[in-house]
Formats: structure tokens, C-alpha cells, sequence
């Protein structure tokens, strides 16, 4: 038997106390008489007040002393010696969707409370390892209940999707680790993804905690601001999606340079969206989209970007720059190619072929650049074999037109998120780089024909609008951008997932021998009364 | 208080009657003498003969042998008015073996020789009530289940003033021929004043001590509180042999007293035991102590 709170053994000092009570104060059998006169003046024995004795082991004084000690065992919460300790690995599911308010206060607060209840449950014996699953699958800590109970309470949501599939895959790997401990996982999550990729038998049985529900939620899914060919003006574009079950009116306002431009009403049928174009003045540099009604998850409410009008940016062309990426970058109207040796920084910097060790200041597009590099190091296991279709980065492009190309480089380095990768390994990335918002592309656009294509002009306007606007508009954020597919905020069926190890019933943790020490003591208790109400 | 008595636990009790030293005067269709003369078949004795008495009264035959006109007297039989009074105070209800309950019952079997002799008998309870709790009369043996329900329903009543009770339960305008009191006439100065109120109103009276047997010999040892069961007043004594034997002897003492003061007074005294077997203390005890016959 092992006790979890050893400490409250100081209460066994209560038996103690109630045995010198018995002994300052005695304990006289009360006897029922008919009369007391025929006992009055009779000659008597010494009492105990005047000679203290050890009081005699009564039934009732024997009963108060055993209940009183089974109480205090009960506060030492003594669990059974049978049951090996646990190892619980909590993933948490921290993608953007988990900010939804359809469960007061979101659905992440309601994942944490789930979550710390659990840890209440467990001994100090326990083992807990916490994953978080945002946009990678992270291993946040692993110790004790009362240690990871502070690092519960410092995780925070993402704006990405979850990384379930490898967050799982992670914490399956952390209990296999302790093949001594009976394992489990437990899954707390919207379920506002799709169904991962099979992942194979995890090493512990899985639990899903389920939070939220709803789909009532409203998104701009994109804006898009172009210059008009006429150069006399520009146009927004944006789409505003209606997840919800139901049609909406959505309150929808434009602001341009912080000055409000357009408001209007847009009426959605349900699961549909909505495009509308707005004309802008063409001097119109930052252009914001509010959503002003009312719904689950406020991040994509709101979306902030840069329009190509107002003065043109600076940009400086280092390295092997070919032609053709010089025309595209010389076609997008909101950018000018200067000479090298210009004195102020730029305003975007393109690296053709080159990484130089210094780098230079301001964002970077990065093209080609060369395979020994050591930041271009891979870290970890996989090819970063994947495509964010909603990516800004591949925002109107044909993919189809990539499908040739051959990446220089076969790892992720660990500053980097894959935008479109193949299993060769990543093709675009995108991360910040030594303090630098960077985009790179891992293969030379001049060999597979991408340079004559319309798909490269396309991609380097993505390119640089994507680091212009992320580097004057979001430099405040914590470097994630919102991934649109979250604003489907409806959970989707989990599917299962097996295990190779036994499932056994979910139990809230060590088998607790409090409850029949307590009610032993509340057992002892009658039998107490029994004898004192019987004594008389 | 439950009373458990079977249906035919006082059939042995059918050829007891009570004894009573003066006539009865409940009414003619008893067993006992009369003291009014009326005719009946009950020779008594012959007297001279006045003018005026029923010529068909005298007898001829001794007029024929002696030549003077004798009358024969003759005596009435009647029923005897019987109370019978059970003390509820605390005090009996104390013990292993409750004194009340065996008072009950006791005070059941005296009724039923009672009805079964064609008496009247009355029952009433030594409480702190006005007027005191009562029942009966009773005449028939039919009625004995609803005497014993009566009983049944008794409860100890607290601290009764004995002699006071004594002197206020026996109403005015009735005059019983016989009283007979059920208690453990516990009193610290006795209950001589309440027995000559009494005896005072009822001509013939009757006391049954019931003592229990921790009463006669406590088994007690220690530190202890005694508790009065009447009064709830508590006595921290050390109880030691010495103590015990002290004890003893002023109980003994105590109960000859009590004795003592009924036999001074003409008033028959029996002293049973509540341990005893009912049967054993009505047809021993209440016997040998001219309480039946």
C-alpha cells in the first residue's frame, strides 16, 4: 500500500488526543439509578479526578481511537499496490479552430479543465507527457502530474491546423518509452479536422476527449487586392465563407489605410461562399476586411493586407538572377528592382542561387539556393512530403506546373514549415530565418521550363506579396499564419485508432483505498454511538 | 411498554380470590359478605322476635321446642369494589428487568381474579395527571383484552410525589372496599403520609413492594455516575466494596422500614421480586401475604 499524502499521517496525533482526554478528564459509566438517596454519604472509594489513572481500553474508548486512526489513514489517500503506475501522454489539439467560443469560454479553456481534471485523478507515481498538435506536433514536457500541471496552464492555440497524425505518432513513441507503466493517451480535441493518414497501432489505447460541436462561424476566406490594368485604381476581391448549417447575413466593412471605405451586408447560403469585388482608391496601401456579426471563432474575422498601391517597394536582385526571374519580378507593379548599390536597405531582398553567410536585411526570397548550405540542414525524420492548398504561397497557382521539379535539398531545416513538398523532400518553405521572414524555393525554375511558364510570374507574386505583407502587416504576430481551413469549425467523425497494447478500462487513476478506510471509520462511528446510546 | 400474556396464562389464577377483612358493598351477586342483612339463604343467626318482623322469618320449629318465638337472620352476599393502583413513576422503569413491566403484568393478573370473581375493579396510575389515568371499571372476563391493551400503553411518567399521589387518587364519592398498591415506594422519607390519607378512605388496603435485583444487590465497581431516574440529578461516586456493603445494608434497612410502616398501619405488606415468575408471586407470595386465597 502506498499513501499519496503521507503528510496527513500527522492527524494519527488526533487518537493521541482523544486518549489523554480520557485520561485528564476520566471517563465515568454513567449508571441508571432509581433513587440516589440510598447512595448519598456512603463511604467511597478515591475518584479519578483526585488521582489521575490510565483510563481503562472501554469498548467505547477502543472505537473512538480506531476510528479516528482510520479517518487519518483515509486523509493519507493510501492506494493499492497492485496497480502499476500509468503514463498518460495528453495531446492537446491546438489548431485555431480550438479558439472557437461555442463553449464557454473556448473549447481550448474547456480542453485545459478536462485536461487538469485528469491530472487530479493520477498519483504521484504517474507519469504525464503533454503534446501539443498545432501546426508540428510538439513535446512540450514530460514528468510528474504536479510539473506538467504548469505547463498545462501555459498552452496556448495556434492558427494552424492541427498536426494530429505526428502529435499521436509522438505520444504513442513517449509511452512506448516506458514499457514498465501501463499506458494511455488521451486525445482533446474539436475534432475539426479530417481523418489523418493511418498512422498504424499506437502503443497505448487511445482516449478521445471531445470539446464544442457547432459550426456556427463565418470567415473571410481570402482577400486579394489588384491593381486594375487601366494603373488608375485597384480592386479587393474577397470571399466570405459560411460554415454554419444555416444561411446567414453577414455584416461585412472595408477599410482602407485605416479609413473606412465600404460596409454591406452579404447574405450566404449555408456551407456556400460569397465573392464580391470592391473598387479602392488606387493609393490605397493597407487594405482590412472586418466581419462585424457575431459568430464562434473571431480569428477570421478579420484580415489585414498590402495593396500593391502606393509607392512602389525596393527590391534588391542578388546572385544568379536569370531573365526570366527578373521579368517576374520586374512585372508586378508594386515593385522596383534597384541597383545593388543602393545605400538605404530594402524592402525585399531575392537570393538567385546564393545564401551568403551575412544575410541581408528585410525579408527574403530565397530561389535555388545552394545545397550545402548549413541552414538548409534537414532536422528530424521525413521529406516534408506535403501541400497546404490554402497556402497564400500557392494562392491561384497550378500545381501541376511543379510536378516536374526536383528539390536540392531532402530534409526540413527545423526554422521551416513546408508549404508544397515531395518525397524527394520540401519544395517551398516558408519560416524566419536568423530574425528574417524567408521564402524559399528549393529548385532552379530555369531547368524544368517553370521560368516560361505563367505559373512562375504567379508564384513569385505570391512570393513577394506574402513577405511584404507579413513583414508590414504582421510583424506583430507570433509568426503563424491562419490556416482558412480552420474556419470549419464542425467536428468531423474521428476515426479509430488501433492499439497494440490491451485496452483496458478507462480508469481515473491508481486504485484508491481511501473510500473503504472511510467508510470503516464511518462504520466504526455507529457502532460507537451503539455503544454509547446502549451505555446510557 | 409491551405486555406479552397469553390468551390463557391466568386460567391458573381462576380459583384465587381476593381476601378483605371488611363486607363488601358493591352490590349483591358477589362472593363476599355483606354488611347490610337481607334475605337470602345464608343462615347467620336467630334473635328474639320484635313486633313488626315477617311473621314467614320465624322459625316454627324451634318454637315448637322451646316455646319462644325466635327469627331466623339471615346474610346477603356481595360484590367486591377492588382499585388497584400501579405506580409510573421513573423510578420503576430502571434495570435489566423493568419494574414497571412486571408491575403491569402483575396488576393484569390481579384484575383478571377480580372479573373472574364477579368484582368490580378499577384501575389507576400514580402519575403527575389530574385526574389521574384510569381504567375500568371492569366486571367481565370479556373485557380482560381491552385491560391489558390499556396496560399495554403505559409509559413511565418522569417524578412522582408518591404521598401526594396517595392522598388525591382515590375520588371522592367512592368508596372502595379494597385498594391495592403496586410500587417500589420509592421515597427518601417514605410513604407513611400518603398510606394514612389512604387508609383514612379505604378500609381495607394492600401494599406490593416490587423490588428488582439490582436494586437488592448492585453490581457496580469504579468511577461512576449515578444517574436518578426521576429527578436526573447525577452522583460522582467511587464505588468500592466497602461502598457496596454500606449500600447493602442501608437498603436492607431501608426496606424493613418501609415494611415496618405498612404492618404499624394495619395495612398488609408483601415484598416481591421483579425477577420472580408471575405465576410464583401470585400464588406464593400474594398468598402467604393474606393479599388471596
Amino acid at each position: 500500500m502506498t499513501l499519496l499524502a503521507p503528510v496527513a499521517l500527522a492527524a494519527l496525533v488526533v487518537p493521541v488526543v482523544i486518549y489523554v482526554i480520557h485520561w485528564l478528564f476520566g471517563s465515568r459509566r454513567r449508571v441508571r439509578v432509581p433513587a440516589l438517596f440510598l447512595w448519598a454519604d456512603l463511604p467511597q472509594a478515591r475518584t479519578g479526578r483526585s488521582r489521575r489513572r490510565i483510563p481503562p481500553f472501554t469498548w467505547l474508548l477502543l472505537l473512538q481511537l480506531l476510528a479516528a486512526a482510520l479517518a487519518a489513514v483515509a486523509l493519507a489517500r493510501p492506494v493499492g499496490p497492485h496497480e502499476p503506475p500509468r503514463h498518460l501522454a495528453l495531446v492537446f489539439d491546438a489548431s485555431a479552430s480550438m479558439q472557437a467560443t461555442d463553449v464557454s469560454p473556448t473549447r481550448f479553456e474547456a480542453a485545459r479543465a478536462r485536461a487538469l481534471d485528469r491530472l487530479n485523478a493520477l498519483t504521484s507515481l504517474d507519469l504525464v507527457s503533454l503534446v501539443r498538435a498545432g501546426r508540428e506536433a510538439t513535446l512540450i514536457t514530460t514528468g510528474t502530474a504536479d510539473g506538467v500541471r504548469s505547463a498545462i496552464l501555459a498552452l496556448q492555440p495556434g492558427r494552424t491546423a492541427p498536426a494530429i497524425r505526428e502529435a499521436l505518432a509522438l505520444a504513442s513513441t513517449e509511452v512506448a518509452a516506458t514499457p514498465e507503466r501501463r499506458g494511455q493517451i488521451l486525445l482533446l480535441t474539436d475534432g475539426a479536422w479530417p481523418p489523418p493518414e493511418s498512422i498504424g497501432p499506437l502503443a497505448a489505447p487511445l482516449e478521445v476527449g471531445a470539446v464544442g460541436g457547432g459550426s456556427e462561424n463565418q470567415a473571410i476566406s481570402s482577400v486579394v487586392v489588384r491593381m486594375d490594368p487601366t494603373g488608375r485604381g485597384q480592386t479587393a476581391f474577397v470571399e466570405v465563407a459560411n460554415q454554419a448549417e444555416h444561411a446567414a447575413r453577414v455584416p461585412m466593412r472595408v477599410l482602407a489605410d485605416g479609413a473606412p471605405l465600404d460596409e454591406r451586408q452579404l447574405d450566404i447560403a449555408a456551407r456556400t461562399r460569397a465573392r464580391v469585388s470592391i473598387p479602392l482608391p488606387v493609393d490605397a496601401h493597407h487594405v482590412g476586411v472586418r466581419l462585424l456579426g457575431h459568430d464562434a471563432l473571431a480569428l477570421d474575422d478579420v484580415q489585414d493586407t498590402i495593396a500593391p498601391g502606393g509607392p512602389p517597394r525596393e527590391v534588391d536582385l542578388l546572385g544568379r538572377a536569370s531573365d526570366g526571374l527578373r521579368r517576374a519580378v520586374e512585372s508586378i507593379p508594386s515593385l522596383h528592382v534597384r541597383a545593388a548599390d543602393a545605400a538605404l536597405p530594402p524592402d525585399l531582398t531575392v537570393l538567385a542561387g546564393v545564401l551568403p553567410p551575412q544575410l541581408p536585411s528585410g525579408p527574403l526570397l530565397v530561389i535555388d539556393p545552394p545545397a550545402n548550405s548549413g541552414r538548409l540542414l534537414g532536422v528530424g525524420l521525413g521529406s516534408g512530403a506535403r501541400v497546404q492548398v490554402s497556402h497564400p504561397l500557392l494562392q491561384g497557382l497550378d500545381l501541376a506546373a511543379l510536378q516536374d521539379e526536383n528539390p536540392s535539398v531532402a530534409g526540413v531545416p527545423g526554422w521551416a514549415h513546408v508549404v508544397l513538398g515531395t518525397l524527394q523532400g520540401p519544395l517551398i518553405m516558408e519560416g524566419r530565418l536568423e530574425g528574417h521572414r524567408v521564402v524559399v524555393m528549393t529548385f532552379n525554375p530555369g531547368v524544368s521550363g517553370l521560368e516560361k511558364s505563367l505559373a512562375f510570374p504567379l508564384l513569385i507574386s505570391n512570393a513577394t506579396s506574402f513577405l511584404l505583407s507579413r513583414s508590414e502587416v504582421a510583424a506583430t504576430e507570433s509568426g503563424e499564419a491562419f490556416d482558412p481551413a480552420e474556419s470549419d469549425i464542425a467536428p468531423r467523425p474521428i476515426p479509430t485508432f488501433p492499439s497494440a497494447a490491451p485496452v483496458t478500462e478507462a480508469s481515473n487513476g491508481a486504485s484508491d483505498l481511501w473510500p473503504w478506510f472511510l467508510t470503516a471509520c464511518l462504520v466504526v462511528l455507529g457502532a460507537e454511538w451503539l455503544v454509547f446510546a446502549r451505555r446510557g | 411498554m409491551a405486555l406479552s400474556i397469553a390468551g390463557d396464562a391466568f386460567k391458573q389464577f381462576d380459583r384465587l380470590s381476593f381476601v378483605t377483612r371488611r363486607p363488601a358493598r358493591a352490590g349483591l351477586g358477589g362472593e363476599h359478605r355483606s354488611r347490610r342483612p337481607s334475605p337470602s339463604t345464608e343462615f347467620v343467626d336467630y334473635r328474639p322476635y320484635q313486633p313488626g318482623d315477617d311473621l314467614r322469618r320465624v322459625d316454627w320449629n324451634v318454637y315448637a321446642r322451646l316455646g319462644s318465638l325466635q327469627v331466623k337472620v339471615t346474610e346477603g352476599r356481595e360484590r367486591l369494589e377492588v382499585v388497584l393502583l400501579l405506580d409510573c413513576s421513573s423510578s420503576m422503569d430502571n434495570g435489566a428487568l423493568s419494574k414497571l413491566e412486571f408491575a403491569a403484568q402483575l396488576i393484569a393478573a390481579l384484575a383478571y381474579i377480580g372479573v373472574a370473581r364477579t368484582e368490580a375493579v378499577r384501575i389507576l396510575c400514580l402519575d403527575s395527571r389530574r385526574p389521574s389515568t384510569a381504567f375500568g371499571p371492569f366486571g367481565r372476563r370479556s373485557r380482560m383484552p381491552e385491560l391489558v391493551s390499556s396496560l399495554s400503553r403505559l409509559a413511565p411518567v418522569g417524578a412522582v410525589d408518591l404521598n401526594a399521589a396517595l392522598e388525591v387518587r382515590i375520588e371522592a364519592g367512592t368508596r372502595p372496599t379494597l385498594v391495592v398498591l403496586v410500587s417500589d415506594l420509592m421515597k427518601p422519607g417514605g410513604v407513611a403520609d400518603g398510606l394514612e390519607a389512604l387508609r383514612a378512605r379505604v378500609p381495607d388496603l394492600a401494599v406490593v413492594h416490587v423490588v428488582s435485583p439490582e436494586e437488592m444487590n448492585p453490581r457496580l465497581s469504579g468511577e461512576v455516575e449515578l444517574f436518578d431516574s426521576e429527578s436526573a440529578e447525577v452522583l460522582e461516586l467511587g464505588i468500592s466494596l466497602e461502598t457496596l456493603a454500606a449500600y447493602r445494608a442501608r437498603f436492607a434497612a431501608w426496606l424493613e422500614e418501609r415494611a415496618t410502616e405498612c404492618r404499624a398501619r394495619g395495612i398488609r405488606y408483601v415484598r416481591v421480586g421483579a425477577e420472580r415468575p408471575l405465576a410464583a408471586v401470585v400464588l406464593d407470595d400474594l398468598r402467604r401475604g393474606g393479599v388471596l386465597r
